[in-house]
């Protein structure tokens, strides 16, 4: 399945206040990306399954888009609205998601990857 | 004086891939200035229908393309199918499965040409019996694919010539390593921490982010034989509805 195709946002259970935690009804919690824009290092716990290493795999994929020009990924794909499924009728179109960083260069380290290479003797 | 060095690359394929065929110059031509350059190497690209010339050959128009092509001499051949196979020829089922035999066999004898096969694996439907058999000798030709072999899938032009730019630079910087600095001496240690060229670095750059995207675009499903499987599009997917009785 095509990434960019299918991918929908995912959310934290952190608000905008950010004095809290825990979900409140009247206000809507943030977006992975809309964490991933505020925070300069930014750890992302979740159970397994739950979407991490997916979004993850979307930002660097929007990115890599977006600094070769393409037209299937790109950072209009990125910050696309998340779907308001309480308010299908909302006469307002639904707002982009914020990233104010630019086509920056993904690098992406899967950690269980890079443990076994640091074990890996050819190394020295 | 500097010595280039010249690769030749021949590309095979059926008619039905122009595009993809007229992706392979601008990509050679960025090599050149770029990864090929770096390591005085200097690719060039020999095809049929520039290199070649009308006439008549006992064994029919493949006769007449083999000794100029010369694919068991090339250093890359690049093999491109999609829905065509071919025109049969006197010892295969089509002149670019010839050409690939060729290759193939040269490579078994002295591990060059480097073979790189691309199949195209967007959706298409045959609109007659003839294009179903061109399109059933391709899938029998990926079957029979050998097995000291790796093709690769691709759905576009686009994705083809980012995947053989990518494919050729990985090809280039395997086989020819930018010097050992040990033999090359202190000179060449200073050389290598120069800042690479402006073109070099925006190749480099268009490598990576391309390489990047091909490891992340695609969401692995358990139990798929990656060999087989392709990428569809959501907008191309058609699920069936079914309906469930109600109790």
């Amino acid at each position: 399945m095509d990434l960019a195709a299918v991918y929908t946002g995912l959310l934290t259970d952190r608000r905008r206040s950010e004095k809290e935690h825990g979900l409140r009804q009247d206000e809507p919690p943030l977006s992975a990306l809309e964490m991933l824009n505020r925070e300069r290092l930014l750890a992302l716990l979740g159970a397994p399954g739950s979407g991490k290493s997916t979004f993850v795999n979307f930002v660097a994929l929007c990115l890599s888009g977006a600094g070769l020009n393409r037209q299937d990924a790109n950072l209009t794909t990125l910050v696309a609205p998340l779907p308001n499924e309480e308010n299908d009728d909302a006469k307002e179109a639904p707002s982009p998601q914020p990233w104010n960083h630019g086509a920056l260069v993904p690098i992406r380290v899967v950690l269980r990857e890079f443990v076994a290479g640091a074990l890996d003797p050819c190394w020295d | 004086m500097k010595t280039v060095k010249e690769l030749r690359i021949v590309v095979a394929s059926p008619s039905d891939v122009p595009a993809e065929r007229a992706a392979l110059d601008p990509v050679i031509e960025e090599l050149n200035r770029g990864v090929a350059r770096d390591r005085n190497i200097h690719l060039t690209l020999s095809r049929w229908e520039t290199d070649t010339y009308p006439g008549f050959h006992p064994d029919g128009p493949q006769g007449l393309i083999d000794p100029i092509l010369k694919v068991d001499e090339c250093d890359v051949l690049i093999g491109i199918f999609w829905k065509r196979f071919g025109t049969p020829t006197k010892d295969a089922g089509s002149g670019t499965e010839h050409e690939f035999q060729t290759a193939y066999a040269a490579w078994k004898k002295t591990s060059k040409p480097h073979v790189m096969v691309y199949f195209n694996q967007s959706p298409y439907t045959p609109k007659s019996r003839a294009e179903t058999d061109q399109w059933g000798a391709v899938l029998d030709f990926q079957e029979r694919f050998p097995k000291e072999g790796l093709w690769w899938p691709y759905t576009e032009a686009e994705q083809f010539k980012n995947l053989v730019r990518q494919h050729l630079s990985n090809y280039l910087q395997n086989k020819f390593p930018i010097g050992n600095q040990k033999e090359l001496g202190p000179s060449a240690s200073t050389a290598a921490r120069q800042p690479p060229s402006p073109e070099l670095a925006a190749s480099l750059r268009s490598a990576y982010l391309n390489w990047m995207i091909e490891q992340v675009r695609a969401i692995p499903l358990s139990g798929v034989d990656r060999k087989k499987a392709s990428v569809r599009n959501r907008a191309t997917i058609w699920i069936w509805p079914r309906s469930t009785p109600a109790f």
